[in-house]
């Protein structure tokens, strides 16, 4: 074999130029800066992202810098205790006051006529002396006897007279008594009836108040009820996640911490409270506020940016923003958010 | 070299770093998180005595009037709680957290008393989120205004919600042949109080409302020629505007109200012209040997859109008034009629025949974003706006029965309101009544 200049096998290291590895390595380290680049922060910070596709899990907590994963993925919190049943305590009953009992006045004793008794006639007797004597003295007997009869008569009849008036004057007295008693009791008979009906009014009264509060306890706790039912059905309304077990975070994440993004969870947060009718939108309104959250989730600050100039749009992100007041859940520090409101998703 | 690169690198995992520790972040919210706005309407109370039936009547319309809107969603009112059984004509009578509960932003709340004949009703419209009175209004009429109270309090809360007052307390004309003729009548926007205006016992078509005031112009054939009618409603007072040799029809008021296009064949074929009121011929819009019909005003007065067969089958054309300038609108479909153009905005509505069927579209008045807006069975025409360009009005011809149907201004929400019978067409909106 004769041989060519094709055998003739060129040294290749010996063609380059010195310079070659040191550039080589310089091209392979800007390349991988340019990766580095690629993946940072630096290159993410567009002015305005994209409409994402995934909706935040409101219940993990918002981080700064989020691992990968779903948001909505999250291992669920164990369940909370149920709050025992309340221990029913009874209301000690209200000792009824006893009613007072106004003693009968107890009625006057009758005071008994006294009797006079009457005087007995003396007889004087002589035997023999005088029948004059005796005749005198049956004469002053008669006489006597009659004087005496007669006075008796007439004590007899100033006695009954006397008793007469008396009994009377007492029958009087106590026929007063008796209306005057009668009257009294009358009287004490309607004030206890007054005072008993006071009672029985203050009693409905008191039962009244009391159904009246067990009505509005009732009302109350069914009002409670009602919300507590309307929470669980919007609970039992959000889509089940397909991957349970999957670690919790962001689907753009690239961090170490377990949670979703806080940018990402204020935006939802925000776009949920807010709302619009497609009917109402004219033209394509946008308008910018800028808001600041402290670690406790409160929005301690909000501020015009820009207007839409449109003032049902503009007075809709006013609202969406008072019922934003408060986030769900605190923040990992004190944020500020510039937000850009328009409806470019709706309008599509 | 090697320097550089080291400079390079420890610089840019710099800015990694810190551009990971910013706490200020830009947010797009690109779509509201509820297009309905959550409502919660109670039912009216009584201030004195109750009376059930004239409170359940204004509870109907006034939800059926703010449903057709499709701006609210309604709280279902078994999930109300204890406020709502409370007046609440003060704003500090209102429990709001309660409402706020139930997650309504808006709030309707309103009392009545009837004395004797006389009717008194008192509206509130609150703002749950801010907690504020929106608007009160306390209406004082007879038993019979029940319905018509109700529909001015919805105006009321559109009014108080776009800026734009809602066109419920209206009126609704039309053609029906209940009589055995095409005679004119008039109902409210929910088809009740009809009414017929005319008796001419022959041929009455195309009515249309003067912005102005309550009269109408139609035409009919009373005198066995197609002439334009005008028509004072509460005088019932009727005139004939126009009645030259041939048709005298179409005639639209323009947003003013102090000229009427109309198309006339005076000149043996049918053109566009304008005339004034007391029916004085102004001037000829159109010179073209085809027809020219259906003439509908853009609501700044400027231009006019009519139908026209001039290039074959009828499309929709636009006329420029000033410089009688025309230009082609519509350019798909074979047959194409009955322009409306929205008072509000620069949408066009028309009705288009396709497969043996009239179907409503709409399109921009530069004849982009054609869109076509009802569909099914049955053919849907003459088609007219709202006075605030909401909703649309349009007759159903279902091959049986021809009947007015309302909708908004997407398509969707599509009503009935016209009464069973009378073979019902050709209705228009009125201004506020």
């Amino acid at each position: 074999m004769t041989p060519s200049r094709f055998d003739d096998k060129p040294n290749r290291s010996a063609r380059f130029d010195p310079g070659f590895i040191k550039m080589l390595v310089v091209s392979v380290l800007l390349h991988l800066l340019l990766v580095i680049l690629m993946v940072s922060p630096v290159f993410q910070r567009a002015p305005v992202s994209q409409p994402p596709v995934y909706r935040v899990n409101l219940v993990n907590a918002p981080v700064l810098d989020p691992q990968a994963g779903r948001p909505e993925a999250a291992p669920l919190p164990p369940a909370p205790e149920p709050a025992p049943p309340p221990v029913a305590v009874e209301p000690e009953p209200i000792p009824e006051p006893e009613p007072e009992l106004i003693p009968e006045p107890e009625p006057e004793p009758e005071a008994e006529p006294e009797l006079i008794p009457g005087p007995t006639p003396e007889e004087l007797e002589r035997e023999r002396l005088a029948e004059e004597q005796r005749k005198r003295e049956e004469a002053e007997k008669r006489r006597l006897a009659e004087e005496q009869r007669k006075r008796d008569e007439a004590e007899k009849k100033r006695l009954a007279e006397e008793q007469r008036k008396r009994d009377e004057a007492e029958k009087k007295r106590l026929a007063e008594e008796q209306r005057k008693r009668e009257e009294a009791e009358r009287q004490r008979l309607a004030e206890e009836q007054r005072r008993l009906d006071e009672r029985a009014r203050e009693q409905r009264l008191a039962e009244l108040a009391a159904q009246r509060q067990r009505e509005d306890e009732e009302r109350e706790r069914q009002a409670r009820l009602d919300a507590l039912r309307a929470a669980a059905r919007a609970q039992s309304e959000a889509p089940a996640s397909p991957i349970p077990d999957a670690p919790v975070g962001m689907p753009d994440g690239r961090g170490s911490e377990e949670g979703v993004s806080a940018s990402a969870f204020v935006q939802e947060s925000i776009r949920q409270n807010w709302t619009f009718p497609r009917a109402l939108a004219t033209g394509n309104p946008e308008a910018v506020v800028r808001v600041t959250y402290n670690a406790a989730g409160t929005r301690i600050s909000f501020s015009w940016v820009s207007r839409s100039g449109h003032a049902v749009f503009d007075e809709s992100l006013v609202r969406a923003l008072t019922r934003s007041q408060q986030l769900p859940q605190p923040l990992p520090q004190t944020m500020e958010f510039t937000i850009v409101f328009n409806l470019k998703e709706m309008l599509d | 070299m090697k320097k550089f690169v080291f400079l390079v690198v420890v610089v840019s995992f710099a800015l990694v770093l810190t551009a990971g520790t910013a706490a200020a972040s830009r947010i797009e919210i690109s779509s509201p998180g509820q297009q309905a706005i959550p409502l919660a309407l109670t039912r009216v109370l009584p201030i004195t005595t109750a009376h059930p039936e004239v409170a359940a009547e204004f509870d109907r319309v006034l939800e059926y009037d703010l449903e057709f809107t499709g701006l609210f969603r309604f709280i279902d009112p078994a999930s109300f709680l204890s406020d709502a059984g409370r007046l609440g004509l003060q704003r500090t009578d209102v429990n709001f957290p309660q409402w706020r509960l139930l997650g309504a932003e808006l709030l309707i709340k309103g009392g009545y008393q009837l004395n004797g004949d006389e009717l008194i009703v008192d509206m509130r419209l609150y703002d749950v989120t801010t907690q504020r009175l929106l608007t009160g209004r306390r209406y004082a009429g007879q038993r019979g205004d029940v319905r018509k109270i109700a529909h001015t309090f919805a105006d009321q809360v559109l009014q108080q919600l776009t800026g734009e007052s809602g066109p419920f307390a209206a009126k609704i004309a039309y053609i029906s042949e209940q009589t055995g003729y095409k005679e004119l009548y008039l109902m409210d926007i929910d088809g009740h109080n009809a009414v017929r205006l005319t008796d001419h016992r022959l041929l009455v078509l195309n009515p249309d409302f003067s912005p102005r005031s309550k009269e109408l112009i139609f035409t009919s054939y009373k005198h066995e020629n197609p002439d334009l009618f005008r028509k004072e409603v509460y005088t019932g007072q009727e005139s004939r505007l126009s009645f030259q040799e041939g048709l005298n029809i179409s005639g639209r008021y323009s947003p003013d109200g102090r000229q009427i296009a109309l198309t006339l064949s005076r000149d043996g074929n049918a053109e566009l012209y304008l005339m004034g009121t007391d029916g004085t011929l102004l001037r000829r819009l159109t010179n073209h040997y085809a027809i020219d019909v259906d003439p509908s005003w853009s609501p700044d007065g400027n231009r006019i859109a009519f139908v026209s067969d001039r290039l074959g089958n009828p499309n929709v054309f636009i006329v420029n008034i000033h410089s009688r300038e025309v230009r082609r609108l519509t350019y798909d479909g074979r047959y194409n009629a009955t322009p409306a153009w929205n008072p509000r905005s620069n949408r066009i509505a028309f009705s288009r025949l396709e497969n043996g069927a009239f179907n409503i579209f709409t399109i921009n008045d530069d004849g982009t974003d054609e869109r076509q807006i009802t569909f099914g069975a049955g053919s849907k025409e003459h088609p007219r706006w709202s006075p605030d360009g909401r909703f649309l009005v349009y007759s159903l011809d279902d091959g049986r029965e021809k009947s007015i149907w309302k909708m908004r201004a997407d398509g969707s929400g599509a009503r009935r309101i016209s009464a069973a019978g009378g073979q019902a067409t050709h209705p228009a909106w009125s201004g506020r009544w």
